[in-house]
């Protein structure tokens, strides 16, 4: 056992040994029992407590609506398709096809760079 | 049957009031836990929530082959790595380097009084890594055995020891430079 094992084990034996290193290690073992200042809120308990037992919903009526609107849209679209016989046209984009390599080029160079950005972000590591 | 079995108990047949008990016995140790790894004071909440929510989906598997607070501290640690391998927050290994970065950190001239020392050991155990925090939090402020402290955070009790006295050893170097600049 070495010199500082000893008086470690000496300490939390409760005697502290005399000298510097006993010092030092009087005022570690001090700090380490200070409690942290990590503390939840007052109502933490009741929350979670509430929110563990609370009944799970049976359906769910988010979803339910977020469809029934998608849905409802979709219907009202094709209504109105159908009732102005609406035919699609690129109109005054119509130029753009005539380009059709360079804007897929365009949207793949976009994307490239999107992706290298999000991956560069993601090795940015945050150490601590 | 002890209190904690009792109160498990009570937990896994659905008593809010129990899950209510369980929760502020078990709060501080959870939030020493996560606090000790997760940095952010936002997330902790969030994740000690989700301890508390997983607690209680397992708490009729859990069987008492370990005390109590040594499983919640097992859930609660898996929680924050997870947070912080979701965060791709980097938990660096503890290398020799890193026993000289931490000596070398600034240290302020002027001599201390002992109740400004302690706030200062506090913010060196501050700079210590997730691991050494974990194990000497466990330890000093949890009570927890080595055997304890091995079976919540996955680590063999040989290295628990070894963290536990390396810890302490590195925090008493940096202690005796500033003891060293009162004399």
């Amino acid at each position: 056992m070495n010199e500082d094992e000893l008086i470690q084990q000496q300490i939390e034996n409760g005697n502290v040994p005399d000298g510097i290193d006993a010092d030092a290690y009087r005022l570690v073992f001090r700090a380490l029992k200070t409690n942290l200042k990590t503390e939840l809120p007052d109502d933490f308990a009741k929350r979670v407590s509430s929110l563990a037992l609370a009944p799970k919903k049976s359906f769910d009526w988010d979803k339910f609506y977020l469809f029934s609107g998608f849905l409802a849209l979709i219907v009202a679209l094709g209504y109105a398709v159908a009732a102005t016989e609406f035919a699609f046209s690129m109109g005054s984009f119509q130029f753009l096809s005539n380009y059709s390599y360079f804007v897929i080029f365009a949207i793949v160079v976009v994307a490239l760079l999107q992706w290298i950005d999000k991956k560069i972000l993601k090795t940015t590591n945050t150490q601590f | 049957m002890n209190d904690d079995q009792a109160l498990a108990s009570y937990v896994a047949q659905g008593n809010q009031h129990a899950f209510e008990l369980l929760i502020r016995k078990y709060q501080r140790l959870v939030a020493h836990m996560v606090g000790r790894i997760v940095n952010n004071s936002e997330d902790l909440e969030e994740i000690c929530q989700d301890v508390f929510l997983k607690v209680y989906e397992k708490i009729s598997e859990f069987n008492f082959q370990s005390k109590l607070s040594t499983w919640i501290a097992t859930i609660a640690y898996r929680h924050a790595i997870n947070h912080v391998r979701k965060k791709r927050i980097e938990v660096a290994d503890i290398d020799e380097k890193f026993a000289e970065r931490f000596m070398a950190d600034d240290s302020p001239a002027e001599a201390l009084e002992e109740n400004e020392m302690n706030s200062i050991v506090l913010s060196m155990i501050e700079k210590l890594p997730p691991q050494y925090k974990i194990v000497l939090t466990l330890y000093h402020l949890e009570d927890m055995n080595y055997a304890e402290i091995g079976e919540a955070t996955g680590m063999p009790e040989g290295t628990v020891k070894n963290y536990l006295f390396r810890a302490r050893q590195l925090l008493k170097e940096k202690v005796k430079t500033y003891l060293g600049k009162e004399v």
